[in-house]
């Protein structure tokens, strides 16, 4: 009997260790927009894009890619497993008390911490700072098509999907 | 496996009372703010249930707050390098910079990565937290075909992907009441906690660069960024002695107590410390098209 209960909290442990119990079937995109593409390879082609606090439904992992639904069904693919979190990520409603909206270990605040607010106080502060090179390069974006192009030309490598 | 289990339950035990040590130092950073009338009896428990739902303690900062720390890390390094204005060797290297990222262990960022050349002969890179990726002309100089040079972009993207900017932030930092207020707060912060978490932002800012411009990182996580490149290189095809290649190059020009010379280990210590994953990869060959469109788009520099 004690042999069995030691085994039953063993495994437990273990499904709590592995975070089999807090890994829902569902994750949010914790990058402020990401691809969902149809391999898990960086280069396939984007069926989809989501933003920041997006919920998918995860139908498998494999090699440092998720394959997701979308949350209207429409669309099945694969993005970084690194760009998800298991949390639910919430809006900071403006004025709102930190006490409710405060994260926990299943949520997160979207807008909290240093975030722009806190940018501006810093840059308040240190006026002779100068952020328009950092705003042009945030900006910049290179299509799909240009670094397919630029691994065709370049005699390289486009990886098929499970990366690692 | 009978044996296994009870030394699996053993490690969750030790886990969770590591937890509850950062729970402790929480709590007591918490009474105090409630006592101070700082934050409510309910913004201290939102506050503890995150200290005691997360392990280390910069896992506290989101990809979000990695984000708007980058900006101003970047910034505050564009105060001291200036950048250098050209815009085909600024595109190729953000075209480079990209392919090497989709290829790494962390493809996408909450803001993305971005690449842009500084205009200096000193040999250097910095990578800010979140993907804003610096390389000087004088690193640049230190490659002489594109694997090179993408050997050089991989390792900045790995120190990006394994969040080592973040991971020089100082302990000190984390314990500071005006970071747990603000952490969990933001638009709502007040006047005064906004002003206080503002300072704490500083810090922060001044823990990352001057580790980035100064003290650099340990060994061990240059040579992890090293090791995380070649195997970025092999996905895309690119030949990762061309890591080699440049250090060669880099250890001819090597400065100590400047640049690179004053953060990172010498470049004879770095191609010891790969060696082994680089056997049979032989020479770095220059297919025409590559090694054109790279002479091209670096001629100026």
């Amino acid at each position: 009997m004690t042999s069995r209960l030691t085994t039953i909290a063993g495994i437990v442990a273990l499904l709590i260790a592995t975070g089999t119990f807090a890994s829902g079937r569902e994750m949010s995109v914790e990058v402020g927009s990401g691809d969902i593409r149809s391999q898990p390879s960086g280069f396939s082609s984007v069926v989809a894009s989501v933003k920041y606090g997006d919920r998918l439904t995860v139908v498998e992992e494999k090699g440092g890619w998720t394959k997701v639904t979308t949350a209207d069904q429409k669309t099945t693919g694969w993005i970084a497993t690194s760009s998800l979190t298991k949390k639910r990520i919430v809006l900071a409603a403006a004025g709102k008390d930190a006490g409710t909206g405060a994260s926990s270990g299943e949520v997160a605040l979207a807008g909290k911490g240093f975030t722009e607010e806190v940018e501006k106080q810093y840059k308040a502060k240190h006026a002779n700072i100068d952020f328009s090179m950092i705003d042009k390069m945030v900006k910049s974006k290179i299509s799909n098509s240009e670094l397919l192009t630029f691994l065709k030309d370049g005699g390289l490598k486009i990886p098929e999907g499970g990366a690692k | 496996m009978k044996r296994l289990i009870p030394a699996i339950a053993a490690t969750a035990l030790v886990l969770a009372a590591g937890c509850k040590l950062l729970d402790t130092a929480s709590q007591v950073a918490t009474t105090g703010l409630v006592a101070a009338g700082a934050i409510t009896p309910s913004q201290a428990e939102g506050i503890n249930k995150t200290a005691s739902a997360t392990g280390k303690l910069f896992d506290r900062l989101t990809p979000e707050n990695e984000y708007w720390i980058g900006r101003s890390v970047g910034a505050s390094i564009l105060q001291t390098y200036k950048p250098y204005n050209n815009e085909a060797a600024n595109h190729y290297l953000n075209v480079l910079g990209q392919v090497m990222a989709l290829a790494s262990d962390r493809p996408e960022t909450f803001g993305g990565y971005h690449f842009l050349v500084l205009d200096t002969d000193e040999i250097n890179a910095f990578a800010a937290p979140g993907g804003l990726i610096f390389v000087s002309r004088g690193l640049i100089k230190c490659c002489k075909d594109e694997d090179s040079l993408a050997g050089v972009l991989a390792h900045e993207v790995a120190h990006v992907q394994l969040m080592h900017g973040l991971k020089s932030i100082k302990t000190s930092r984390f314990k500071d009441a005006a970071f747990t207020v603000g952490i969990e707060a933001g638009k709502n912060l007040g006047g005064e906690q906004l002003a206080q978490f503002t300072t704490v932002f500083e810090g922060t800012l001044n823990d990352i660069t001057s580790t980035l411009v100064d003290s650099g990182y340990s060994r061990s996580l240059e040579f992890d960024a090293d090791a995380a490149a070649v195997t970025t290189m092999n996905r895309v095809g690119y030949n990762p002695a061309g890591l080699r290649e440049m250090l060669k190059q880099m250890e001819a020009l090597w400065k100590p107590g400047k640049g690179f010379g004053k953060t990172h280990p010498t470049p004879a210590d770095r191609i010891k410390a790969i060696d082994s994953k680089l056997k049979g990869t032989g020479e770095v060959a220059k297919p025409a098209g590559r090694q054109a469109r790279f002479q091209k788009a670096m001629a100026g520099v």
